[in-house]
């Protein structure tokens, strides 16, 4: 009896396999070949016009951390990236709980959907409602506050800046992500805390955090994963100017391959980023996947 | 959709009063910026430069008409629309297929599947862009819109079957056990059984997928060129490229209705995109 149940899974997986090849297919043509092309690429100097392979070995590699701007680039995803991951959760989280904990029906949602319209937009829509915004002759900052503040052209401000639209952009997503995991708590836990004489805080802390800390690990995962490869708002606003200030990994790989024609060095720096990536997809994964299916 | 918190709903004290004060400020904040587009979208070329916030003479509805007519923007409507549908189709039939592979059948490798799937949507895009377009030349769909819909339609893939997965997960088996009893061959399941019972899901994903593909800027700024541009690409190309009659608000009105059509959509489908958000991400 149980060597036919395995007969059957053994059928089963192989018509499995025929649903899943054009899949696979499309995978393999789309994206694995591609990333194998580049990881070859990586180990060759190549300007992508000639027919001339130089193998350079781990050179693209090493050049890696000779690059000054690329230096400059790194820095600044790492902080482009850490506000986001650090703020944007930290007050995603006060908005979902305060949005939640609205009565009126028609005002959360009104809520809801202000908040989170901003992210249905394009990236590169964005950019360019926040250049206007930003605009220091003509801006609505700028004109709201009186003041004629370089906001995207101070190498000190522009990281800021461009941090902001981010988190303007994705804020209330972040937050609906945390308001889904705030529904799943059971509503007898609050009425019971209630009883006890629990704060609103109380409720937070005690109630609700417990139930929330898978969808936070979520949202900082994708959080993390998205802003290290963000492009389309720094290409938009700046092209990384002024002077490298709003430079980061995913304009520099594209300027690296596009206009500098360095096509190895550009998939080096591209593999560079993946590794940093993998590091928290395996995090994602654990966090998220693996506790799951223990359960 | 019923309030997350109970409890505060009975007491009305200064934490509702700060609350309403905070939430109803921010919401203006987060507005600001859209509204700001708006208004400036209908003023005339000289206030774009000098007046205040708003129109001080006529509102210029007709900048719109002109931005549709000067920017060609049915033109890429018209590709933003072709290569988001074709994407969202694929996309989807794939997405049906494989989980119907792995969640319906007992396949021998679902977990090693279903977490490279799950990994495929971390991959960096600019891990693959060049290869991508070197790939691309060679097969001849560069600068073609096949160049924009394959690899869209792989962007679908994770989140179709992610939302799909616990969908197919509660379905009981039993309904694909009868259906071959009475001699469905596994594609009659997929599409004739199991796709009329997961509508209100795969319209979640329609939703969720076509926005991506919708908004995607990267790849549709490097693998196309303007015949087949897409919308956001083409808004920052207007962003860009001086006007040669000075009508600065004619290009804001390009940008309103660059993002009009997904807000209307999203306040008349709220419910599912939130629902979405909701299962198919984080339901297990």
């Amino acid at each position: 009896m149980k060597k036919k149940a395995s007969v059957g899974m053994a059928a089963e997986t192989r018509t499995g396999w025929v649903f899943l090849s054009p899949a696979v297919l499309l995978i393999l043509l789309i994206t694995i070949v591609p990333a194998l092309y580049s990881l070859w690429m990586s180990f060759y100097a190549w300007d992508g016009l000639t027919a001339e392979w130089r193998f350079v070995g781990l050179a693209n590699y090493q050049q890696l951390f000779k690059d000054r701007i690329l230096g400059q680039a790194i820095g600044n995803t790492a902080l482009f990236t850490t506000i986001n991951v650090v703020f944007k959760p930290a007050a995603a989280l006060a908005l979902a709980y305060a949005i939640e904990s609205v009565s009126a029906n028609w005002l959360r949602i009104t809520y809801r959907t202000v908040f989170f319209s901003t992210s249905l937009i394009s990236a590169a829509i964005a950019a360019m409602i926040w250049s206007f915004v930003y605009d220091p002759n003509i801006g609505f900052l700028n004109k709201l506050l009186g003041t004629s503040i370089l906001w995207l052209g101070d190498k000190n401000l522009v990281l800021v800046s461009i941090a902001t639209v981010g988190i303007w952009q994705f804020l209330g997503q972040n937050a609906l992500i945390l308001a889904a995991g705030l529904q799943s708590v059971p509503r007898e836990l609050y009425d019971a805390a209630e009883m006890d004489g629990a704060t609103v805080w109380d409720k937070f802390r005690f109630v609700a955090m417990p139930h929330l800390s898978g969808f936070i690990a979520i949202v900082v995962v994708i959080n993390i994963i998205n802003n290290l490869k963000a492009y389309d708002l720094f290409k938009v606003m700046t092209d990384g100017g002024p002077r490298h200030a709003s430079e980061v990994v995913a304009t520099r790989i594209v300027k690296v391959a596009f206009e500098r024609g360095e096509l190895g060095y550009s998939a080096a720096i591209s593999y560079a980023l993946l590794l940093v990536t993998l590091v928290l997809v395996v995090l994602y994964l654990y966090l998220t996947e693996f506790r799951k299916e223990d359960r | 959709m019923a309030s997350g918190i109970p409890g505060t709903r009975r007491r009305f004290g200064p934490w509702t009063v700060l609350k309403h004060v905070i939430l109803g400020s921010a919401s203006v904040a987060f507005a600001a910026p859209f509204l700001w587009v708006i208004i400036t979208s209908f003023k005339s070329p000289q206030e774009y430069y000098t007046g205040g916030f708003f129109p001080e003479g006529a509102w210029h509805f007709d900048n719109y008409l002109k931005a549709i007519t000067h920017f060609d923007l049915l033109h890429f409507y018209r590709n933003s629309a072709l290569m988001s549908v074709s994407a969202v189709a694929i996309g989807l039939v794939l997405s049906m297929m494989c989980a119907y592979a792995l969640f319906r059948l007992r396949f021998r490798f679902r977990n090693v599947m279903f977490i490279s799937l799950v990994v495929l949507m971390m991959l960096p895009p600019q891990l693959t862009l060049i290869s991508q377009f070197l790939l691309f030349d060679r097969i001849h769909i560069l600068y073609t819109p096949l160049a924009l819909i394959l690899p869209y339609a792989l962007g679908v893939l994770p989140l179709g079957v992610f939302i799909l997965r616990g969908f197919y997960k509660e379905l009981p088996i039993d309904l694909d056990h009868a259906a071959r009893m009475d001699g469905a061959t596994d594609m009659q399941i997929i599409f004739l059984v199991l796709l009329p019972l997961s509508l209100p899901v795969l319209a979640t994903a329609c939703i969720l997928t076509f926005i991506q593909s919708w908004n995607e800027f990267l790849l549709a700024s490097i693998f196309v060129n303007r015949t087949w541009s897409t919308l956001p690409v083409a808004i920052a190309t207007i962003n860009t490229v001086a006007i040669s009659d000075g009508n600065q608000p004619m290009k804001f009105a390009a940008v309103v209705l660059s993002f009009l059509p997904l807000l209307i959509v999203f306040l008349f489908m709220q419910r599912y995109f939130i629902r979405g958000l909701a299962s198919g991400g984080l339901k297990g």
